[in-house]
């Protein structure tokens, strides 16, 4: 395929594993939070990759073009979850996420945090820094028990950093829609990695 | 608590942020910032405040530490998560075959 045009010698799928498997596993892994999940998707996007081989620049290189690839299926796969429960969470988690807040929703203290429920000292040492692997474990069990919609905004805005009108437009919801469910899975985050990894 | 005191409390609530809007202030200018009104408020609401302040640096943490992960940079040593051989196997035979097949 790739001899018949010499501006296309630069692809060589065989070697695709050897070079680039375990950065898109890594990629992959650390947006989606679940094994077998991160695998599909690099199955899926090598078979894409050679479906697709023909229409390879090589203005790019091959690197790049397999994470674009990626990275497409990764917003794929959060469209289809966050539009798969959208029901439900507009009716249960999403008004039990406003029930579940840990502030004071009457009287004086209203919109203060709950007595019970103010964030803890987390003590961190030096071995608690950014390369803390258990602590990232920790985060991405919380994650992955979010409202699967929660768990796509915030994935897609805090971690691929998409921006927030393209999160918006993919998962077609409002601006103000995204600062809510972003709150909310924060405060939750924090709570449960508090519970899990300190206690 | 005196009635004055308390009304006095009452009032400053008022005009400060509430722990629940300064979170959200907090979460909005961690991800993409905020206009300098709401910095302000937010500042002052976080000198105030010792758990809106531990929040803070908590979510912040927490965002940073995902964020390392998450990793973009194409380096070895930014590789925390790695396929094992024999998903890599089925992964070199399955590129294999589909170049072969017709």
């Amino acid at each position: 395929m790739s001899k018949d045009n010499p501006d296309k010698q630069s692809i060589s799928p065989n070697n695709w594993v050897e070079l680039y498997s375990d950065y898109l596993y890594n990629y992959a892994y650390s947006r989606v939070n679940d094994e077998q999940l991160a695998y599909d998707l690099i199955q899926d996007t090598f078979l894409a990759a050679l479906s697709a081989i023909s229409s390879f620049e090589g203005r790019s290189s091959e690197k790049t073009w397999l994470i674009s690839i990626l990275k497409r299926k990764i917003i794929d796969h959060y469209r289809k979850s966050s539009r798969k429960k959208e029901h439900n969470i507009l009716d249960k988690n999403f008004n039990d996420g406003k029930e579940d807040l840990p502030f004071y929703d009457t009287g004086d203290m209203q919109g203060s945090w709950m007595i019970q429920r103010v964030p803890q000292d987390w003590h961190l040492t030096t071995g608690d820094s950014l390369e803390n692997k258990e602590l990232g474990e920790i985060i991405r069990k919380c994650i992955s028990v979010l409202p699967e919609k929660w768990a796509a905004v915030f994935t897609l805005r805090i971690v691929e950093e998409l921006s927030s009108d393209d999160v918006c437009k993919e998962l077609e919801i409002t601006a103000s829609n995204l600062w809510v469910i972003l709150h909310r899975a924060k405060l939750r985050l924090r709570d449960c990695v508090e519970k899990n990894w300190l206690k | 608590m005196t009635n004055v005191k308390r009304r006095l409390l009452v009032y400053m609530r008022k005009m400060m942020l509430t722990c629940e809007e300064a979170t959200y202030m907090a979460t909005k200018n961690i991800v993409e910032g905020v206009n300098l009104k709401d910095r302000m408020n937010l500042q002052m609401h976080l000198a105030a405040c010792k758990h809106c302040r531990k929040y803070y640096y908590q979510t912040r943490l927490l965002t940073n530490t995902l964020r390392h992960h998450a990793s973009k940079a194409y380096k070895q040593n930014a590789i925390s998560f790695r396929l094992s051989p024999g998903e890599k196997s089925n992964l070199q035979k399955l590129i294999s075959n589909t170049i072969q097949s017709p």
